[in-house]
């Protein structure tokens, strides 16, 4: 996705009035929610696909079939769980088309790629991020968005069954499985770090 | 493991989940937690992978820079009204190949009527073209000039769907 450009803003000025009417949700409304939910959908998506020029779009596509569907729901988590759910599938989507998506995201991976580290890093962070990194690709799809929706987004288990598509019921099984994984995969990439030895 | 018959590993999971969503952990936890997590392998892998999630998670929203939503919100738009020109665009393509295929039809029926051998008598070719279309027949022998009517016809039938299209364009430009 490329930058704002002077060009874009003044489309984006004379094109603001007249488009009022093609969604359902207004603009305000729009973008309250997008304040709300844009920076948790990006981390989802550059931590899943790997990529944050790949998060770019699927941000932008997200959005835009969230605003298209014009469904109503029942309140704001229920509005969050759509437009998580929606992402979750173009992820999917794309995996399935072999599109750019990949699996290991390593920070500082290729040249130009979006810088996802934090800007001051210290000691052997990078390393375990890329540690972690090595070992979410080693695990299947589904087992990876659980286990970030559960622990780094702190969501519920029917938080995570919506948004998934699955059973809550299904959802613990599932993840303690999925972390006991990733917890094995963890401790034979950094041992001394805890977890089974 | 049957999925109904699953049941916690541990009880004390969500005390170790709070703890370390709160950031106390290590050492915000009391020491029996503390013995308890040493010595249970769940809360154990527990600590592993939350740890290392919340830690990826917090860098990664450091680094995230997403754009502003008038931008979205824009952008949403313009392809809005692109998808339904698109789809507003498609009977008119249909329409041009129901034209296109009549032309084709004119033109053969045309051929065939004059029996093409190299001297084409181009005076009577409309008139005959009409006799060989058994329905166009009775129109073209009650209106004099039948090259005139096909002629018409035929050019209607190719310029409406650029009409169409001219404007549904300027319709859409003016939502």
């Amino acid at each position: 996705m490329r930058d704002l450009t002077i060009a874009d803003l003044e489309r984006l000025a004379a094109g603001t009035d007249a488009s009022s009417t093609v969604f359902e949700m207004d603009e305000h409304a729009f973008r309250a929610f997008y304040e709300r939910t844009a920076r948790p959908l990006w981390v989802y998506l550059a931590r899943m696909t790997g990529s944050g020029d790949l998060a770019d779009d699927l941000l932008q596509e997200s959005y835009y079939r969230f605003l298209r569907a014009g469904a109503r729901h029942e309140g704001e988590a229920h509005r969050r769980h759509s437009l998580f759910r929606i992402a979750t599938n173009l992820v999917r989507d794309g995996r399935r088309r072999g599109s750019r998506v990949r699996l290991v995201a390593l920070p500082d991976a290729a040249a130009g790629e979006r810088e996802l580290e934090a800007t001051v890093d210290v000691g052997g962070d990078a390393q375990r991020r890329a540690d972690l990194a090595q070992a979410m690709a080693r695990l299947k799809p589904r087992e990876r968005e659980m286990l970030w929706l559960a622990y780094a987004q702190g969501q519920s288990h029917s938080d995570i069954a919506l948004t998934l598509g699955v059973k809550t019921a299904s959802v613990r099984l599932l993840l303690f499985r999925a972390r006991r994984k990733l917890a094995g995969l963890l401790s034979r990439a950094m041992p001394g770090k805890g977890g089974r030895s | 493991m049957n999925e109904t018959m699953f049941e916690p590993a541990c009880a004390r999971e969500d005390e170790v989940l709070d703890m370390l969503a709160a950031r106390q952990w290590p050492g915000g936890g009391d020491a029996d937690l503390t013995t308890h997590v040493e010595r249970c392998e769940t809360c154990r892998d527990l600590v592993v992978v939350a740890t290392a999630l919340v830690d990826d998670h917090q860098s990664a929203w450091t680094a995230a820079r997403v754009p502003p939503p008038a931008l979205v919100w824009w952008r949403a738009q313009t392809k809005a009204r692109e998808e339904a020109a698109r789809a507003a665009a498609r009977p008119i393509a249909f329409a041009q190949g129901i034209a296109a295929a009549s032309a084709v039809w004119l033109v053969v029926s045309l051929l065939r009527s004059s029996h093409w051998q190299g001297t084409f008598d181009w005076r009577g070719w409309g008139s005959r073209v009409a006799e060989s279309i058994p329905d166009v027949h009775a129109t073209a022998g009650v209106i004099p000039g039948g090259l005139t009517f096909l002629i018409v016809v035929g050019g209607s039938l190719a310029l409406a769907p650029l009409a169409l299209l001219i404007v549904v364009g300027a319709v859409l430009r003016e939502e």
